[in-house]
């Protein structure tokens, strides 16, 4: 299919012994929101850390578009165009909630060092766009009225906003996001929830992990779920919530002498 | 806001009178001093500062910009200006090939490798008996007259000549430090600091960033040796040594870490305070010791800090 933004082919990645993805496969199209399901230490974040370049895989390719990201580091991944977040947040905690955005826009500032310098008209415009471009994320996340906030003073919920917030400045084309809701409460997660589905609608395209399961079968396109490294279910949220593979590695197989 | 940059104003002024009010030349050393520890504070401040990585060894480059300033100077007649872009230009190159090796460590590895490159240097000059005449050290630097045609000519012997010419150098490194921090450059150091797997997942290059920092700072860190060589005159391997890169580490974060005017509040204290304590004869360093525990310990955001939070109480209660 021509749509396909991200393809990945029998990625395995080892930890020494241990196999944390084991020859996983899987594609994402063009504006979908994708769910990386599975019990803990399915390999979800192992993943996440191979295709944005902080793991090296073992074996396997993943390529965006047709170009092959294999051996990138997690800058020049960036800046083709996939961003990502982190299961523990994961924000420049001394800055301003504006700088911390400010800085994520950083891949769109085109100025040298002599720019710097000397101040010149490249560097101002430059600024200024930055700055628009600040405001008009900030008001999409909706901490526009916190801009001075230092971030590490914000309340849990709104740091993971900004979380997004800075990944949203970077422009990513894919944009994966770990556990956003973790932590959060039910409005918050309602909110969250909105927010994945306004950046859907600005042509983004979503990886997502989570575990709160009404988040992920309300907001999902497909969903994919690991267990043990290996992908065991591929599809749409009707129909993993009734995969009985699935119900197996969340819930365990029934035992056969279980007595009344 | 307003009262800060009356008080910025007043300082400049203050340093530009002030050959006028000290007429006397032990204070007027004491200010060429404190102007070239200035300058060497506000270098590591921006990879100290600003990138948040600690460097043990600022005198290799320290160091290094006396002996090409001097060498340059004496060897093949440079002019104190030749001479002086020479060292620029040189520890500028040390300081790419120290970022290129020494950044692929983090943390206590690349402290660790800082103090070695210094140790190092300072081992060349020791044996390189040839060129840097060993430990006798480099005699007869001097400074030459400079002669501007019919204004006349300015003779950088005298100490309120040369006083002008630091305090210039001073003005404009601290101007590049502003600038480059308040840009994308800025933002991209301070997101080193803060965090750098973020850094990288939004596309900035902290590798290549580092690079840029020790450049700029190794650079500034050269123009500092070779004022301070042409100033006394006499160089020695002692320029490489190990209580210079510690005395500047510690201006930078008893001043004030990662802001523009906390490494020169540094400079300054951390000058005076061991002149001040000379009244105390062979005690003098070990009371010395005891005050900068004291101030590590109780002012660990740096001076600046603290003066900052003064003048603004007494804002509060009219």
């Amino acid at each position: 299919m021509n749509d396909e933004v991200l393809k990945i082919n029998h990625l395995t990645v080892r930890f020494g012994g241990l196999t944390a993805v084991n020859d996983v496969d899987f594609s994402i199209f063009r504006n979908e929101i994708v769910s990386l399901i599975g019990p803990n230490g399915a390999g979800k974040t192992t993943i996440f850390n191979a295709i944005t370049g902080f793991l090296k895989e073992t074996s396997g390719t993943i390529e965006l578009g047709s170009q092959e990201l294999t051996n990138l580091k997690p800058h020049q991944i960036a800046e083709k165009g996939i961003v990502r977040t982190f299961q523990i947040t994961s924000l420049f905690p001394n800055l301003s909630v504006l700088d911390n955005i400010r800085t994520g826009h950083h891949m769109e500032e085109r100025e040298t060092l002599f720019d710097a310098i000397f101040n010149t008209r490249r560097k101002r415009l430059t600024e200024d766009e930055t700055l628009a471009r600040t405001n008009e994320i900030l008001k999409f996340i909706g901490l526009e009225g916190k801009k001075e906030t230092i971030a590490s003073n914000l309340p849990y919920g709104e740091q993971r906003l900004l979380e997004i917030g800075i990944a949203l400045a970077a422009k990513p084309k894919l944009l994966l996001l770990d556990e956003p809701s973790a932590g959060l409460n039910d409005t918050e997660t309602q909110a969250m929830k909105n927010l994945i589905k306004k950046m859907r609608d600005q042509k983004i395209t979503i990886l997502l992990v989570e575990h709160d399961m009404k988040l992920v079968m309300g907001i999902s396109d497909r969903i994919l779920v690991l267990n043990f490294g290996k992908k065991i279910a591929d599809g749409i949220p009707a129909k993993i919530r009734s995969d009985p593979e699935v119900i197996r590695a969340y819930l365990g197989e029934r035992r056969r002498d279980v007595r009344h | 806001m307003k009262r800060d940059r009356i008080i910025t104003l007043i300082s400049l002024l203050g340093t530009l009178i002030y050959p006028f009010i000290m007429r006397d030349p032990y204070y007027m050393h004491i200010a060429i001093l404190i102007g070239i520890y200035t300058l060497l504070a506000i270098s590591l401040n921006l990879l100290l500062g600003y990138t948040g990585q600690l460097s043990l060894g600022h005198a290799a480059f320290f160091g290094v910009g006396a002996y090409v300033a001097s060498l340059f100077h004496l060897n093949l007649k440079f002019p104190i200006w030749g001479g002086m872009v020479m060292a620029l230009i040189a520890s500028g190159i040390l300081g790419y090939i120290v970022a290129k090796l020494a950044f692929k460590l983090r943390g206590a590895y690349f402290v660790i490798m800082t103090i070695g490159i210094a140790e190092v240097l300072k081992l060349v000059g020791l044996n390189w008996v040839d060129l840097t005449k060993g430990p006798m050290g480099l005699t007869d630097i001097g400074v030459p007259l400079i002669d501007l045609g019919w204004i006349g000519t300015i003779d950088f012997s005298k100490k309120i000549p040369y006083y002008y010419l630091v305090l210039f150098l001073v003005f404009l490194c601290a101007y590049l430090q502003y600038r480059l921090v308040h840009s994308s450059f800025g933002r991209a150091f301070i997101s080193i600091r803060e965090n750098e797997d973020l850094a990288e997942s939004v596309g900035i290059n902290c590798y290549k960033y580092l690079v840029i920092v020790v450049i700029v700072c190794a650079s500034i860190a050269g123009v500092a040796g070779s004022l301070y060589a042409h100033y006394v005159s006499f160089i020695d391997p002692g320029v490489f040594a190990f209580f210079i890169s510690v005395n500047v580490v510690m201006m930078v974060i008893g001043g004030g870490q990662g802001t523009l005017v906390g490494p020169i509040v540094g400079a300054i204290l951390f000058t005076l305070i061991p002149e001040w304590l000379r009244v105390f004869g062979d005690a003098r360093m070990a009371i010395y010791a005891v005050i900068v525990i004291f101030i590590v310990i109780f002012m660990p955001k740096g001076i600046l800090f603290y003066i900052n939070q003064l003048l603004h109480l007494r804002k509060r209660t009219p």
